[in-house]
């Protein structure tokens, strides 16, 4: 557990970023990139699944309280907090031991392609808490998308900033 | 008795998940009606400070942009006084002052949309004032704090504003359908209404929180849906909602007199 000052660091970094620069509003378009996802992303492997589940609902409560859209992202976060061993498993299936995972350690192959599952699953949620119908699919489809490639982008971005400092 | 204890142990991550969901999906579900949203109104008390801390930092870069807004809002209210003045005595206007504002937090992106403004109860502004632009109307106040106020935006699904066309000066409501963010549906307006393309809509000042008169946008389509006495219209908005900056909010006397006498009606 002494990687917990990184995360919360990471957590009030993150959520900052997703407040002070990626709102749709400051920029102006109707797309952003939700980096908080990486949060999800690397909530840490030995965490009994509780602590990891109690963690998605606290960061879709914060991203929520910023973006004042009820529950979506709460909802979203929680799914894919209950479904990560899922997509751990989907990924690093060759992992001998799940728990002992690092994921930064991990080849960056791998992770991305992590990243990218994890973002679009988590987007479309998202999304179809936001639409409610099936009318506007269109819509769904398109917001998902741009959304998805924006985030996916911005958080590889991250990831390749932070491996080249270490 | 040890059994079912030890099922619940056992099952203890599934049985979170499941409470946890269900509460996130309270959460969507009281997001909808905005009436008795009190986690809104918490919402908007709590994290209020911090979105004005990052009003006045981003106003500071965008305060260019700001100032052609406003000196365009400017002189679109001087063309509009002195049209008005030269136009002769011909309806009584209710009189009515304003509270400036500025927005602090909007959003565009849900179904529900909600924005914040930098003016509370200490400038004046209370609960159900409307919130206007000089190109049309921005939204509801639905909770006022010391120096803050919630709003609910235009583009929420659950608010309907009464509507006039200007030509015809057929009524109807004016709602947003969740679409596109610069386009509202006017409803309920009667097919023997002679309705056309770029037709303006104004408010129809049959409601205590708008006053008459200000304008809203134009017809953009009609259609004649089939078994139906009812035009379905498009209105383009004058006010580009997903850019808004210095708003007014209402503040109209005689609404009590207008509450009082129509009672709970609306």
């Amino acid at each position: 557990m002494n990687r917990s000052p990184k995360l919360i660091l990471w957590f009030i970094i993150l959520l900052f970023v997703q407040a002070f620069i990626f709102d749709p509003i400051l920029l102006g378009i109707p797309y952003t990139p939700f980096v908080y996802v990486l949060l999800l992303i690397f909530i840490p492997n030995n965490w009994a699944s509780w602590v990891v589940l109690l963690a998605g609902f606290f960061i879709g409560f914060c991203v929520d309280f910023i973006f004042f859209s009820g529950g979506v992202h709460t909802a979203a976060s929680l799914l894919i907090s209950f479904a990560r061993p899922l997509f751990i498993r989907a990924i690093f299936s060759d992992a001998i031991a799940p728990q002992n995972l690092k994921l930064q350690q991990e080849p960056f192959g791998s992770l991305f392609r992590y990243v990218i599952l994890v973002t679009v699953v988590h987007h479309f949620i998202v999304f179809a808490f936001v639409v409610g119908t099936i009318e506007r699919i269109g819509w769904l489809l398109n917001t998902w998308l741009v959304n998805s490639l924006l985030t996916i982008l911005a958080v590889a971005f991250i990831l390749l900033l932070t491996r080249n400092s270490k | 008795m040890q059994k079912l204890l030890n099922s619940i142990l056992r099952n203890r991550t599934l049985l979170l998940f499941i409470f946890l969901f269900g509460l996130s999906l309270r959460f969507i579900a009281t997001n909808q009606n905005y009436q008795q949203n009190s986690f809104i109104t918490f919402n908007n008390k709590v994290s209020a400070p911090f979105f004005k801390v990052r009003y006045n930092l981003f106003s500071f870069f965008k305060r260019q942009k700001h100032n052609e807004q406003l000196v365009a809002e400017n002189q679109f209210l001087l063309t509009q006084l002195i049209t008005k003045n030269n136009e002769a005595l011909l309806f009584d206007s209710i009189p009515f002052n304003v509270i400036p504002a500025q927005v602090i937090r909007n959003s565009i992106q849900l179904n529900h949309n909600h924005l914040t403004l930098n003016a509370g109860r200490d400038s004046g502004v209370k609960k159900e004032m409307g919130v206007i632009t000089a190109h049309g109307i921005v939204g509801v106040v639905n909770s006022a704090n010391a120096e803050t106020s919630g709003v609910i935006s235009l583009l929420n699904k659950s608010l309907k504003v009464n509507a006039k066309l200007t030509k015809s000066n057929h009524f109807g409501s004016l709602y947003w359908n969740g679409e596109e963010p610069n386009t509202l549906v006017l409803s309920d307006v009667p097919l023997a209404a002679k309705v056309m393309m770029g037709d303006t809509i104004v408010t129809g000042g049959m409601s205590a929180i708008f006053p008459a008169e200000i304008p809203l946008g134009v017809v953009s389509s009609t259609k004649v849906p089939l078994n139906d006495n009812y035009y379905d219209i498009r209105v383009s908005l004058f006010q580009d909602m997903t850019n808004l900056n210095q708003v007014y909010v209402v503040n109209f006397p005689s609404a009590d007199l207008i509450k009082e006498t129509i009672g709970n009606n609306e």
